[in-house]
């Protein structure tokens, strides 16, 4: 186990390292000096682009500038951001909790409602109710995630006024509040980007679970767990959910990227000040450093997903949790 | 199959009947695609009278999602010819913005008082275009990268899958804005390239996966054997072999890069203005949300319909080119 | 008496592109209390399908049991019954082993749960008492360290004790009858013996019926009591065991006994059956067997034989026991 957890990060640490090198890459192959034509944005100084190319190092050899790209991310610093005049990091980590607060919602609605819906489908696999639910989980799942993001504002809160229209509190109640208030009040504003990028995961999930229970259901000891009396509820629980959960854990690494760049969809429709929001407002205002962070951020982010949706399989399956 | 040809027959014959001017303007001053579509328009009745569906396409039995992305593919090829205005054309910016559905305008028009109708039409034609060729270039560069992987194997093949982990740790938008924000936002053209270059890294897993199953079949041996070389190999027996999956991919990777496509133009950072986009269409349609709610429905259901159908014909496509998957 | 279990007119079959597909095909056998019955037939004979739609164990669809079939354990007929009460009978009244003792155990829980599950399943105990009742029952069939096993993931185990805990988990509800598909197919010439012993002894110790299906002739000389033989989904020929493996009356017994191998005695090679299994999309006509008998003649493609029996408990389906003679010719 020990051995493989390091071979495992060992791995991550690679790929993590690949990523920055990546952006490295794509930031130095750029058509034209990206800083020039930074130079025309209104948002910029002569002074900021000059201490940029200062900080980028642009005047040296490429792979000293590599290494002190890299030496740099190490360290946590990820340059200054054009249009904030402040340290990238810090304008990255205000937003986190804010994106990591949605991602967290939308990866239980996600799941929750993915395994229920799927494990379901399975275990009445071929009846109306299935086909049924199929339909709605490939349109669910072919959906735009901003387009539904509207239409749930348009329905919710435009025309039956249940929730609010965005952001994460109340701008004007909010500082009033008593702390169960404010709980409540994050919660309220919470709900339609978290249902949102929920469902549309939500949907992915579920048919990965239909076809995980389908996989295990044809197996010898369903039949022989039937065989010995068990009711159907307990072999569908017991052992069909089970088995069939194991692969989704891994799941759960595939889904994490794509939650991330849902989640800059769904923070721009609900101006939801996370990640997402900060990312695409660099982008439209050219902020390299800012953009270029966020980008090392999420995928950083990524990895470690990836590395503990891989260390929780090992753990949960008995078949590979004392090997090596 | 017979009353279905009638029909086919008659409404294609009825466009001509009732749009015959925009034809004639079309051949006469449009450009190349403006052309072909005016030709297609003209050809039509004829092909639907005169041809005949090959035997294999009968015996495949085209199922609903087929005939559905068929008809998606009709209506973005012929959008010149359908389309009731210039989807670009500002008609009358005192009197005619956001008005609401009418016979003039069956979808209303927007802020610059452009009709909504033409501007889906002709979104359609522009998503269409970008995402087939965005696959067709994830499909070369994929299926090259894979098969080279896959054949070579050792050190090549593990240095080409640390570099696909790689992509694909980071999150899909991250790396589009990235990519999108250093290219200089350019034409279509840049967006075409760049959402073609960053969609590969699936394909080439799965040729190479494909490969390597292949290497140890009998054939591959055989041929071996037979001294033929190792290119031929791959060329002659390997790549048709593989092709069933990556055909299933690309459908559904046509589908999902119409999605990306449009989320992008909803960022505002893809299709630039005035090109009419499904996704910065919705995105135009944001402030109106609550009076104009017809111009981000209409939209968004022509780009989840879209995409419903090619996902539904990619996973029926899929049935029947590869029964052991379901 | 009545009989533990009666079969009468099975028919089972499953759906297919091609249209439904009768595997087994009007099948009639009884059991009496604590009586071991060896069915023995090839593989594709039907035996398999026989023995899951004894408690309905296959998927409807794509199978289909005939609405005409009656299964009736000690009167009852199970084909009548709501699948609550099915499910009551399965693994209490009968109890199923199957074949390959890796695939019929849950790899994610340890298997004293398995079988404490089981216990739980039949009678209203606590969670301790069923593990309790789970170590008991695996040191009945024959485990070392019961205690330890039943902490264990059926991957620590051996290929013989995971068929043992398959077995102990089966005891679970205390079936009178034991449905035992092939259960040593899957494991190698020593543990065979040994498996095929522990059911003998169990079946004395706990006074259970054992119906025994496997391809193999010299597993059934060891333990049956009566013998019925199945090809292409029908039952050809029952009888003693003695009377069937000393006087074969069908032709393809016959043919099935000179191909079982026997130790101590050396001879020429073993002789094998002509000919493939038939395809249950279309049986041959008149006897199922005619186009790999040695004796077949003209009436046997025409006409299928009924049930000739001799003494009672003893028929066998060919045309031969009408005509002696053409045996020897």
């Amino acid at each position: 186990m020990i051995a493989f957890v390091t071979r495992r990060l060992a791995q991550a640490l690679l790929i993590a390292l690949g990523v920055v090198t990546l952006t490295f890459i794509l930031l130095h192959a750029a058509p034209g000096d990206p800083f020039a034509a930074a130079a025309e944005s209104p948002y910029l100084s002569p002074q900021a682009i000059e201490q940029a190319r200062r900080n980028y190092g642009l005047d040296r050899p490429l792979w000293v500038q590599y290494l002190r790209y890299v030496g740099n991310l190490a360290r946590g610093d990820m340059g200054v951001s054009f249009s904030l005049h402040r340290p990238v990091s810090e304008a990255l980590l205000d937003a986190l909790p804010n994106t990591l607060l949605l991602a967290a919602a939308a990866l239980i609605l996600d799941f929750g409602l993915g395994i229920t819906v799927g494990t379901l489908q399975g275990m009445r696999a071929g009846t109306r109710l299935d086909r049924t639910l199929s339909i709605v989980t490939l349109a669910l799942f072919s959906t735009p995630v901003f387009w539904l993001g509207l239409m749930l504002l348009l329905v919710f809160s435009q025309t039956l006024g249940l929730f609010p229209v965005g952001g994460v509190t109340d701008p004007v109640l909010y500082p009033s509040l008593s702390p169960l208030g404010k709980l409540l009040d994050r919660l309220w504003h919470l709900c339609l980007p978290a249902w949102t990028l929920g469902l549309v995961g939500a949907a992915g999930t579920a048919r990965y679970q239909r076809a995980a229970i389908l996989e295990v259901v044809r197996q010898d000891f369903i039949r022989a767990a039937r065989a010995r009396g068990l009711s159907e509820r307990a072999v569908a629980m017991r052992h069909a959910l089970r088995n069939a959960l194991l692969p989704t854990i891994t799941l759960f690494g595939l889904t994490f990227p794509v939650l991330l760049s849902g989640a800059v969809l769904v923070e721009t429709v609900f101006s939801w000040p996370g990640m997402g929001k900060l990312t695409v407002d660099a982008v439209l205002r050219r902020d390299y450093p800012l953009v270029l962070g966020a980008t090392v951020l999420a995928a950083l982010m990524v990895v470690l997903g990836n590395l503990l949706a891989d260390l929780a399989y090992r753990v949960a399956d008995p078949r590979t949790r004392e090997e090596r | 199959m017979n009353r279905l040809r009638a029909l086919l027959i008659a409404g294609s014959g009825a466009l001509i009947w009732i749009r015959w001017q925009r034809i004639w303007d079309l051949l006469q001053a449009g450009d190349f695609s403006d052309r072909m579509a005016a030709l297609a328009a003209l050809a039509a009745p004829l092909v639907f009278a005169l041809g005949r569906l090959p035997d294999r396409w009968k015996r495949a039995r085209l199922d609903a999602s087929a005939w559905v992305v068929l008809a998606i593919l009709a209506a973005a090829l012929l959008a010149p010819v359908l389309a009731p205005y210039d989807p670009t054309a500002q008609l009358d910016l005192a009197n005619r913005r956001l008005l609401p559905p009418s016979p003039a305008h069956p979808l209303g028009t927007d802020l610059f008082s452009r009709d909504l109708l033409s501007r889906l039409l002709y979104g359609a034609r522009l998503s269409l275009w970008i995402a087939c060729f965005s696959v067709a270039i994830a499909v070369v560069v994929g299926t090259g990268v894979g098969l080279a992987a896959g054949y070579l194997g050792g050190t090549a093949d593990a240095l080409i899958m640390r570099l696909v982990d790689t992509a694909l740790a980071i999150p899909r938008i991250f790396l589009l804005l990235v990519v999108l924000t250093l290219w200089e936002q350019g034409g279509i053209m840049t967006m075409v390239l760049v959402l073609g270059l960053t969609s590969w890294f699936g394909t080439s897993r799965l040729v190479r996966a494909e490969v390597l199953s292949l290497k140890q079949r009998d054939f591959v041996t055989a041929a071996r054997a037979l001294g033929i070389a190792p290119i031929a190999i791959l060329l002659k027996h390997i790549l048709p072999n593989a092709l069933a999956p990556v055909i299933v991919t690309a459908t559904l990777g046509v589908g999902q890069i119409v999605l990306t496509e449009a989320a992008l133009s909803y960022l505002g950072v893809g299709v630039p203005p005035p090109h009419p986009s499904w996704g910065s269409m919705i995105a135009d349609a944001q402030p109106f949300l609550p009076t104009h709610p017809w111009m981000a429905i209409v939209p968004g259901l022509a780009l989840a319909g879209t995409v419903v159908a090619f996902s539904f014909f990619g996973e029926s496509l899929q049935a029947k080119l590869d029964p052991r998957r379901r | 008496m009545n009989p533990l279990l009666s079969v009468r007119e099975l028919t089972v079959g499953f759906e297919t592109p091609k249209g439904p597909v009768r595997v087994v095909d009007g099948v009639s056998l009884e059991l009496a209390e604590g009586e071991t019955l060896g069915l023995v037939g090839e593989s594709g004979s039907g035996k398999s399908t026989l023995a899951l739609s004894l408690g309905r164990l296959l998927d409807e669809p794509p199978a289909f049991i005939d609405p005409g079939s009656r299964i009736e354990y000690a009167g009852v007929n199970l084909l009548a019954l709501d699948p609550e009460r099915l499910r009551t009978y399965r693994g209490k009244a009968i109890a199923w082993i199957f074949q390959d003792p890796a695939s019929s155990l849950d790899p994610v829980i340890k298997v004293g749960h398995q079988i404490a599950e089981a216990v739980c399943a039949h009678s209203d105990v606590g969670r301790k008492a069923a593990w309790n009742r789970a170590v008991e029952l695996l040191a009945l069939v024959g485990l070392n360290d019961p205690r330890d096993a039943a902490h264990c993931y059926p991957h620590q185990l051996s290929g013989g004790m995971r068929q043992r805990v398959a077995i102990a988990a089966a005891l679970a509800g205390e079936p009178k009858l034991l449905v035992a598909d092939e259960p040593t197919t899957a494991l190698d010439v020593t543990l065979q013996a040994q498996i095929l012993a522990l059911l003998g002894d169990l079946r004395e110790r706990l006074g259970m019926a054992l119906l025994l299906i496997t391809h193999d002739l010299g597993v059934v000389a060891d333990i049956a009591d009566r013998v019925a033989v199945m090809y292409a989904g029908r039952l050809v020929e029952e009888g003693g065991k003695e009377q069937v493996l000393k006087q074969p009356a069908h032709p393809y017994t016959e043919a099935l006994l000179r191909a079982t191998p026997r130790l101590h005695r050396t001879g020429p090679r073993l002789p094998a059956i002509p000919g493939a299994a038939p395809d249950p999309t279309s049986w041959p006509s008149g006897c199922r067997f005619h186009p790999r008998c040695r004796y077949a003649w003209d009436r046997c493609s025409s006409e299928e034989p009924s049930q000739l029996s001799g003494e009672t408990g003893r028929w066998v389906r060919c045309w031969l026991a009408t005509e002696p003679q053409r045996r020897r010719g």
